[in-house]
């Protein structure tokens, strides 16, 4: 096995299609941490993905995968790592036991006791066919193919969408669990920011195909803040020293990249912590500046 | 580095068996119960009520010519319908073979080749996988036209004769190619249903050339089924490579678009 700082390291990556360009993205997910990618539907994650496992063609820069060159390793490297989609992509007629047989095909390390635990852990019936369980099941179905084959790297592409809030709890216990040893990664793409406020390490946040914020969740959370001020006071504050800002009948407020900074200099307007699906809302409406 | 331990090859193909059951059972079904039915549609001519029809409708005769005319006519009717006879069960048993068109086809429908691609399966292994499947299920369609040939051999009591084993493996050969080619055209179009209606133009358009030719009364003569018989017998020591070349075409044709990445 390699040794490696980053699962994943990606720089310059860039992309082009007609009406979207993914544009020089880099970032990079430390050993034996969770990366939340957020971004708003269509802004790039998926792509970015894509790229990351060779699926499509990238038009420029470098990506390396566990220590490795994602292309020149390729196969290596999907031995070590696992994949999750948005839907299920195993055939309907499948049941576990034959999903068990099949991944004995698709990778070397397949555990079959491994596997076996953990749809008795997540309550999945082994003797039934797929097209018979519920979204909530064929997500648990996937995550347990996903961490049966000791990955040391786990990419989900949107994979807790459209589940319940108590299905995703329980997949967000699994991936606590499987990061326990130090050695295994994530790589979580959502949009549902409250997931990845509870379990993520790093945060990178991507829109309209360009990176606009990475690094430590917790450094992210602290360095930014939301002022609170009133329709005179918004007046005196430079448009420089804040994202965007939302405007309502009572005042206003804007988002702010240096909370502590901000803070000091407008003593007289309220500032507090932010989350994460603040942080997403006014940085996607950073253009307008003001906006409703 | 150390060397990876890669996934078996044999549960590879227990993907492909395992979506492929329900069209097995179909192709097991239907072969058997065309057998059947073909077989007694021949006792019937030869000892039953089809050819006490048969010679009702043509048995009567007054003069010696016409009588012998008659003896034609049945022997003509005979000769046609136990052709028929003959290669319908076989077209039925190359119904494995369209197993893995199907099984190519729902691929498509899901996510599963984005999903493939992400797995540490090359493209030489997964159109390895496809290739040694085509070729099970050709080995069983041939094992089949051999069963059927030799019970209809019994039932006329005279055996197979080789134009008939070539005629009737001419017939699998040409569904497997058929069959590769339908797989192909559903992995580069995405659609069973595209791939198929593909893979119709592909054949039907020499078939309307053809027939416009020969409508145009530039070859008047009728195409007798001892004549492609024939043709059969001497193309059959060359049938195992064309066969052959068609699977290594098919491999590399689903090699290549296993391998090509999406835009």
């Amino acid at each position: 096995m390699t040794d490696y700082e980053n699962a994943i390291e990606i720089n310059g990556l860039t992309k082009k299609y007609d009406g979207f360009t993914l544009d020089n993205v880099s970032f990079s997910v430390p050993k034996g941490s969770i990366m939340g990618f957020i971004g708003q539907n269509g802004a790039g994650k998926t792509t970015t993905i894509r790229a990351l496992l060779n699926i499509i063609k990238t038009d420029a820069g470098s990506i390396e995968l566990l220590g490795l060159d994602h292309i020149k390793n390729e196969y290596d490297i999907k031995e070590r790592i696992a994949v999750v989609f948005d839907e299920l992509p195993f055939h309907d007629s499948f049941t576990g036991n034959a999903l068990s047989k099949m991944f004995a095909g698709l990778y070397g390390a397949w555990d079959e006791k491994r596997f076996l635990e953990l749809c008795d852990r997540f309550g999945l019936p082994m003797k039934k066919k797929l097209g018979k369980f519920s979204k909530g099941m064929k997500m648990k179905m996937q995550i347990a193919t996903a961490l049966s084959h000791n990955a040391e790297l786990l990419i989900m592409d949107e994979a807790t969408t459209g589940l319940d809030p108590v299905v995703r709890n329980e997949i967000l216990d699994m991936f606590r669990e499987y990061l326990m040893d130090g050695d295994k990664s994530i790589l979580m793409s959502s949009h549902i920011t409250s997931d990845l406020e509870k379990i993520a390490d790093c945060v990178t946040f991507i829109d309209r195909g360009k990176i606009l914020l990475t690094g430590y969740k917790d450094d992210i959370l602290e360095s930014h803040g939301m002022m609170k001020c009133t329709k005179a006071d918004f007046k005196e504050i430079s448009p420089e020293d804040y994202i965007s800002a939302r405007l309502n009948d009572f005042g206003a407020e804007l988002l702010v990249a240096d909370r502590a900074a901000a803070a000091k200099k407008y003593s007289g307007a309220e500032t507090e912590k932010t989350t994460l699906e603040e942080i997403m809302l006014f940085y996607v409406n950073r253009d307008k500046k003001e906006w409703q | 580095m150390e060397t990876l331990k890669r996934g078996s090859f044999v549960k590879l193909l227990y993907r492909e068996v395992y979506l492929a059951k329900k069209d097995m059972r179909v192709g097991t079904i239907l072969f058997f119960a065309f057998a059947l039915f073909c077989v007694l549609i021949m006792i019937s001519f030869e000892h039953g009520n089809i050819g006490k029809m048969i010679h009702y409708v043509f048995g009567n005769a007054e003069t010696e010519e016409a009588r012998l005319l008659n003896e034609e006519k049945i022997s003509q009717i005979r000769d046609s319908i136990f052709g028929m006879m003959k290669l319908f069960p076989v077209i039925m048993g190359c119904q494995f073979l369209m197993a893995g068109l199907d099984v190519s086809g729902r691929d498509e429908l899901l996510s599963w080749q984005r999903f493939a691609r992400c797995s540490p399966v090359s493209p030489a292994r997964r159109a390895a996988a496809k290739t040694v499947m085509s070729l099970i299920y050709l080995c069983i369609s041939v094992f089949l036209a051999v069963l059927y040939m030799n019970i209809v051999g019994a039932v006329q009591g005279r055996g197979v004769t080789s134009g008939e084993y070539a005629l009737a493996f001419t017939v699998v050969a040409f569904m497997a190619a058929f069959c590769t080619l339908g797989q192909i055209y559903t992995m580069i179009l995405h659609s069973t249903e595209k791939g198929m209606l593909a893979l119709l133009g592909t054949i039907m358009v020499p078939m309307w050339i053809f027939a416009f030719v020969n409508g145009m009364g530039k070859h008047n003569e009728d195409i007798e089924l001892d004549v492609i018989t024939a043709s059969c017998e001497k193309l059959m020591p060359f049938l195992p490579l064309i066969v052959l070349g068609v699977f290594a075409l098919g491999f590399a044709a689903m090699y290549g678009l296993y391998k090509r990445r999406e835009k």
